[in-house]
């Protein structure tokens, strides 16, 4: 099977002078797979995450994310790498408040012209938000949502421009331990259906079985918290 | 321009979603542009109507005195002057060669409107054209009135409407005269259509100097049984307060028609050297001034000017506090929005989508802004507008 993702020799220093040193370990993510960074707060979970993504750019190392090396990009290349690449569910869902949930899931065509924003992409966002129970609550805000729809709502985002890969930060975070199994048996079903590559940052040992790949991060972070 | 529109949608239902943050925005910045433009475009406005009126009167004899009031009573109907010029004088101009000379006499009053008493030239000049179904007035008594007053009292050809009484308390003063509407003019935008128009000969009417009475009988006579062929008339006169084909025979004049009062003579001099020995004719007289009405306006126009000036140096103080209220507005909002700008970055969103968003929202406020502001100036100058033809 081919690498999803791979990581050599990632350093990264977070902080004025370098306080906080994150040291990465080689890792190697096969297409299709699902696996997780697990550790204490504070560790570099998702600072990892976040340089495996592009959002930030290591001191030293190599990240590819398929054939592509995001190390080797601009941050302008990685941006638009990012956007046609990657879905991000973040912690605290990221809504936007001001749009409707169907916009909500469009945002990512709405920030980069790269993206089409034609028919195809609104039926996905409906379809999606179908499968996710949520066809009823296009119009809705945000704010007129429960927490675990607020959560659907940031996956379907995530999903719609067909990512290569999922990337997820705690999504769980908040919810208790019936909503949380709801919510990854959902993510589950999807990358399945869709032959996505998920990388997931919990804390959660509850979880850990759900994964083919599981990454102690405890070690990875030198002089203080991330 | 998939990426600028984008932005302008985003905006658009951010600036939506809090609708009081952008009315009150849009409500200051429009302010900050209403009133300096409409100050600017309303001073120009003033200007302009002042200067044309100005410009179309180019001499203007009267009473030595207050030239102010001399212009602003025969040019604009506002307010009288008490001292009168001769009648005689618009001969003296004509048979001089000096121009066209129309005589103006403005003292009275029907329903509060000034009655102004000039000659068929005066239309003519001023381009005051009567309405279908109106003529301009051939008789002692008729009047036409201006647009403005027409619609604002209803008045139509064929009504009658009461001169004002000039003084309740002065019983042997000349009484009111019933007015007989013959013409509506059209409108002109200007002071013309806040007048009633008469012959000069019935605002003499209206002043006493003109006028009809029954056939004074021996009986009525003060001076009954003398041996003198004139008889003096007692109070008992009838006196008719409305002309008609009856009795417009009897109206006559005691005394010289040349004598008769007028506030001022409006002169059109025929070339410029007619203008200047029109000038100089009357410069050295002791009774009588012929000023240049666009002369005075420019006087009143300086002042003007440096009202305005001073006006927009406050305005400007207002622009600064009203461009810093909005840059802090701005930045409060995007700080506000700090989430939602760090979910766009980790999305993949680049600093300039970023800031076409925030440029977006800025020109939206700005072009509701103009658009309110340009609205506010039209509706202000349609105000301005009546309130300069009053």
């Amino acid at each position: 099977m081919s690498s999803a993702v791979t990581v050599e020799g990632l350093r990264f220093a977070y902080g004025d002078g370098g306080a906080f040193q994150l040291r990465v370990p080689e890792l190697a993510l096969s297409a299709g797979s699902r696996a997780a960074f697990h550790g204490p707060s504070g560790c570099g979970k998702t600072t990892a995450l976040h340089l495996i993504a592009g959002i930030l750019k290591p001191t030293t190392g190599t990240i590819r994310i398929g054939d592509a090396d995001i190390t080797a990009m601009s941050e302008a290349e990685a941006r638009a790498f990012r956007i046609g690449n990657v879905g991000f569910v973040f912690q605290d869902f990221a809504l936007i408040d001001y749009l409707d949930v169907e916009h909500n899931v469009l945002y990512p065509y709405f920030l980069n012209p790269a993206l089409r924003l034609d028919g195809a992409a609104r039926q996905r966002a409906r379809d999606l938000l179908t499968t996710l129970d949520l066809g009823a609550k296009g119009r809705r805000r945000p704010t007129q949502l429960s927490q675990g729809e607020r959560q659907r709502v940031a996956i379907c985002r995530a999903l719609v421009t067909q990512p290569q890969i999922l990337m997820a930060d705690e999504p769980t975070g908040g919810l208790d331990h019936l909503r949380s199994d709801a919510v990854m048996d959902l993510i589950d079903r999807l990358v399945a259906e869709r032959g996505i590559t998920l990388l997931m940052v919990t804390h959660d040992r509850s979880l850990f079985p759900r994964f083919d790949q599981l990454w102690d991060a405890t070690t990875w972070g030198e002089g203080g918290q991330a | 321009m998939r990426a600028l529109s984008n932005a302008f949608y985003l905006a658009w239902h951010y600036l939506r979603s809090s609708r009081f943050r952008t009315g009150v925005l849009v409500f200051c910045v429009s302010l900050c542009i209403f009133l300096p433009s409409f100050t600017f475009v309303g001073a120009s406005r003033i200007e302009g109507e002042l200067s044309a009126r100005g410009d179309a009167s180019p001499v203007l004899i009267g009473y030595k005195g207050n030239e102010f009031d001399l212009t602003m009573s025969s040019l604009y109907f506002r307010g009288t002057v008490d001292d009168t010029v001769p009648y005689a004088l618009v001969a003296e101009i004509r048979d001089a060669g000096y121009g066209t000379a129309i005589p103006l006499f403005v003292r009275f009053t029907a329903l509060g409107v000034p009655i102004v008493g000039t000659s068929l030239t005066y239309f003519d000049r001023r381009g005051l054209a009567v309405a279908e179904g109106g003529r301009l007035p051939a008789m002692l008594g008729e009047v036409v009135v201006g647009a403005e007053v027409a619609a604002e009292y209803g008045i139509e050809v064929g009504d009658k409407r009461m001169s004002d009484h000039t003084n309740l308390y002065n019983i042997a003063d000349a009484y009111p005269l019933v007015l007989n509407v013959v013409g509506v003019f059209e409108p002109t935008g200007t002071v013309d259509d806040h007048a009633i128009f008469a012959d000069v000969k019935t605002t003499w009417v209206l002043q006493g100097m003109f006028h009809g009475h029954a056939q004074v009988e021996e009986r009525d006579a003060l001076n009954a049984g003398e041996e003198d062929e004139n008889l003096e008339a007692s109070a008992a006169l009838f006196i008719f307060n409305e002309i008609d084909e009856d009795n417009v025979g009897t109206y006559h004049v005691h005394g010289d028609l040349g004598d008769a009062p007028l506030s001022a003579v409006l002169a059109f001099p025929t070339d410029h050297r007619a203008l200047s020995q029109l000038l100089g004719d009357h410069a050295l007289s002791e009774t009588h001034q012929a000023l240049q009405p666009s002369t005075v306006i420019e006087t009143i126009l300086d002042i003007v000017m440096r009202v305005r000036a001073a006006v927009q140096a406050y305005f400007a103080l207002i622009l600064v506090s009203t461009v810093a209220f909005f840059v802090l507005v701005m930045v409060l909002s995007l700080r506000l929005r700090a989430s939602e700008i760090a979910l766009a970055q980790r999305i993949g969103c680049s600093r300039g989508a970023i800031a076409a968003i925030v440029g977006a929202e800025i020109t939206l406020i700005m072009a509701a802004s103009v658009v309110t502001a340009v609205a506010l100036t039209a509706v202000g100058l349609l105000v301005l507008d009546r309130m300069l033809a009053l």
